[in-house]
């Protein structure tokens, strides 16, 4: 009797594990199938020079692009668009009367016209929105009034014309769906709360995953306002706004490069210095204003964007850096010259300290992707002008 | 004369008991139903009851308030409600089997060791570039649960004394600790930013199919439980007593710990770590009933562990929503008072 009741214990106990073992190998071959969706995707995005032939459609033209090469956009004939994202996901923009085309690829995600009601998660997207007027498809946020660095999401918000439906973690799904939202657009950052993402989905709500981030040129990262003109049908708009941005750029193209050099860093709070990455678009942006990026050749094979060094290796390579510009986006703490020192000891003996070249930039660098262009002329003043303190939008000298 | 007498006493004692329990009982069912009410009410979005009801029952109405009734509301309270009691009965077989009332669910390293998983399938995988699903990050807190339950096991084969098996368990959770340190040196600060929000835990997009692999694996356990009732009840009396009875002291060791820490496993998977859900409740329900008897206090400590967390969870929704605070940030503030009170408790009893 004992050992019946012993064998059938341990029946279940097996029959438990077993059942839960096939839930997570059925369903979580959704794990298996990311991998395989990944890898179609990277053959897919490697082969997608041209437009994809969609049944019933008949291509018409190509979104031209100048810098950015994440994104492509073709159009078709009756207002079709085919937005695909590298290593992401494509859509299918689709005319308000128009019909989904059979035949569509499962992957490819419809986006009905209008998209309104935009969700969007992506903060560094917001200034591109506002900067062509298509702050009126949009509805949700991720980020509080205080958490903006910047006037006009904040008044929004004030307004009521935006509202705050959590952080992109943990979204209020009850909100997503009463403001019937049409589009959630979020930052890569969600890809480490899959279930978040999946959620949205099974609520009918696509996800588009913002890739701006790893636009290497900072005037392609601005190239996307092309992208989501093209999504709100604010097309001229955006490609007004660009372009004046790019001839700010381009007035600088023939300029010779004052050769000095820049240390652009933050110390986080275990004391390492967090350096980007010589091609992200930081050491671009101030390639093309007229210096050069100390760290350009330091990179540790991680393939992260940020890098972390000893104070020791910091200070080995920017000992002698003509500049320093701490990215107070992400370390906002430092707002003087002794806040700046009392991170590490070894910083009195740079260069940059004691000729009194630190400073500063400002939350914009991260959210103001919009104006990348008069950002880029900040830094140029600041190396080529006599007094920049007094010209300078974005910088601050640090006192 | 005497032997009426006593005989009364106790038929009178065993009805009071008995009163007690049914007291108990039909308290934690009006509480169970009434805040599955209040939760499935409450919500950003305010629908009528009657539209609730009518959702309820023929899934009709309006389409957005059917998604945030049945998609977003339901399972999440289901879960709660689930992953609660899962937590508590956790904590309640770790007390019995470490004879002392605030060992809890986490104490032999489980999430320790689910974290040290989670951590690591989150940083690789993402600087592969591999884009995870949640059924990912649930088996990766899966299999680092079972990493951990699978040492104790090991470890209670050789240890005999408690005090050395709680010892062993603690380490566990510092190794497993120390390597998760060391995988988040190479991390991203977004990386650690996420994974210092999953081991707060949380019931947030919890959806069906979640429900229906907890559903079978926390029912499977419970049953398990149930029918160790009795030897649960007479090693409550003392390993020798138990031993007498037949009850195999090895094996049912063992069965405690492994039934005990598929409850705090599948909680972690779903959920991350919740914290005093499994050492608060079960001293309540000890308290309430009046007993230890496990064949009444395993049933009531799995729906108190289910309306403790729905009332957490409630909470942690709407205090300042759209803001969600995380689980155990609620849980502690009301658990870990409970648990000040039972050491005073303990401490006075025992002067």
């Amino acid at each position: 009797m004992r050992k019946m009741k012993r064998t059938l214990i341990w029946l279940l106990l097996v029959c438990m594990a077993a059942c839960f073992g096939m839930s997570a190998c059925t369903t979580g071959g959704e794990g298996a199938g990311s991998a395989d969706e990944s890898a179609a995707k990277a053959s897919a995005s490697e082969e997608m020079t041209s437009a994809p032939e969609i049944t019933g459609l008949t291509f018409e033209s190509e979104l031209e692009k100048d810098y950015a090469e994440q994104f492509n956009v073709y159009r078709y004939e009756g207002g079709y668009k085919y937005f695909h994202i590298v290593d992401g996901d494509d859509f299918l923009f689709v005319p308000e009367d128009g019909e989904v085309p059979e035949d569509l690829p499962e992957e490819v995600t419809v986006l009905q016209a209008p998209v309104e009601n935009i969700y969007l998660a992506a903060t560094a997207q917001m200034a591109l929105f506002i900067s062509m007027g298509g702050e009126d498809s949009l509805r949700m946020t991720s980020l509080k009034q205080d958490g903006w660095t910047f006037d006009e999401p904040k008044k929004l918000l004030d307004d009521g014309a935006l509202l705050f439906a959590g952080k992109y973690s943990e979204p209020d799904y009850e909100m997503l769906i009463d403001e019937n939202c049409g589009l959630a657009i979020e930052s890569t950052m969600i890809y480490h709360t899959p279930e978040v993402k999946e959620m949205i989905e099974e609520l009918g709500i696509p996800v588009l995953v913002d890739r701006s981030s790893y636009e290497s040129n900072p005037l392609g990262r601005m190239e996307w306002i092309k992208f989501y003109g093209e999504l709100i049908g604010k097309e001229e708009e955006a490609k007004a706004f660009y372009d004046e941005q790019k001839a700010k750029v381009e007035a600088l193209e023939d300029f010779e490069n004052t050769e000095k050099t820049v240390a652009f860093f933050y110390i986080s709070t275990d004391g390492k210095a967090m350096v980007r990455r010589g091609d992200d678009y930081i050491p671009a942006m101030i390639e093309m204003a007229g210096a050069r990026y100390i760290f350009k050749d330091v990179d540790d094979g991680s393939g992260k964007q940020t890098i972390p060094m000893t104070m020791e290796a910091f200070y080995d390579i920017a000992k002698d850096a003509d500049y320093i510009v701490y990215n107070a986006s992400i370390d906002s703490s430092v707002k003087t010259l002794d806040d700046l020192l009392a991170k590490d000891p070894v910083l009195k003996e740079m260069k940059a300290v004691k000729e009194g070249n630190c400073w500063s930039s400002g939350g914009a660098m991260y959210q103001r992707t919009d104006i990348a262009g008069d950002m880029i002329l900040d830094f140029h003043t600041l190396f080529t002008s006599d007094d920049p303190e007094s010209e300078l939008n974005y910088i601050t000298k640090l006192k | 004369m005497q032997n009426t007498g006593a005989a009364g006493s106790f038929r009178q004692e065993n009805f009071r008991r008995r009163s007690r329990y049914i007291t108990v009982f039909a308290v934690l069912a009006i509480a169970f139903c009434v805040i599955i009410v209040i939760n499935i009410n409450s919500g950003n979005v305010n629908i009528p009851i009657s539209r609730i009801l009518d959702i309820l029952f023929t899934r009709d109405g309006d389409p957005k308030e059917v998604d945030i009734i049945w998609t977003i509301r339901l399972p999440r309270i289901l879960m709660a409600a689930m992953l609660g009691g899962a937590l508590s009965l956790s904590g309640f077989l770790l007390q019995t089997f470490f004879e002392n009332p605030i060992a809890g669910p986490f104490v032999l390293g489980i999430s320790s060791g689910a974290k040290m998983v989670v951590a690591f399938v989150m940083i690789y995988s993402m600087s592969l570039g591999y884009t995870m699903s949640s059924y990912t990050m649930i088996g990766a807190a899966f299999i680092g649960s079972l990493m951990s339950i699978g040492f104790i096991l090991l470890v209670a084969r050789r240890i005999k004394n408690m005090a050395a098996l709680l010892v062993a368990g603690i380490m566990i959770g510092y190794i497993c600790s120390a390597i998760t340190d060391f995988i988040v040196t190479f991390a991203s600060d977004s990386d650690i930013v996420n994974l210092h929000g999953w081991s707060l835990g949380s019931f947030s997009g919890m959806s069906w199919s979640n429900v229906h692999i907890t559903f079978v694996v926390v029912g499977v356990t419970l049953i398990l439980t149930f029918l160790c009732s009795k030897p649960i009840g007479a090693y409550q009396l003392g390993e020798a007593y138990a031993q007498s009875i037949g009850v195999n002291i090895k094996f049912f060791r063992i069965a405690l710990i492994l039934l005990s820490s598929i409850f705090s496993a599948t909680v972690t998977a779903f959920a991350g770590p919740i914290s005093f859900v499994g050492i608060a409740v079960p001293f309540l329900i000890k308290g309430a009933l009046g007993t230890s008897k496990p064949i009444v206090v395993i049933p009531a400590t799995f729906v108190g562990g289910g309306v403790f967390c729905m009332f957490c969870d409630l909470i942690a929704r709407l205090a300042f929503a759209p803001l969600e605070l995380n689980i155990s940030t609620v849980t502690s503030i009301f658990g870990a008072p409970v648990v000040i009170y039972m050491m005073i408790n303990r401490k006075r009893r025992a002067q």
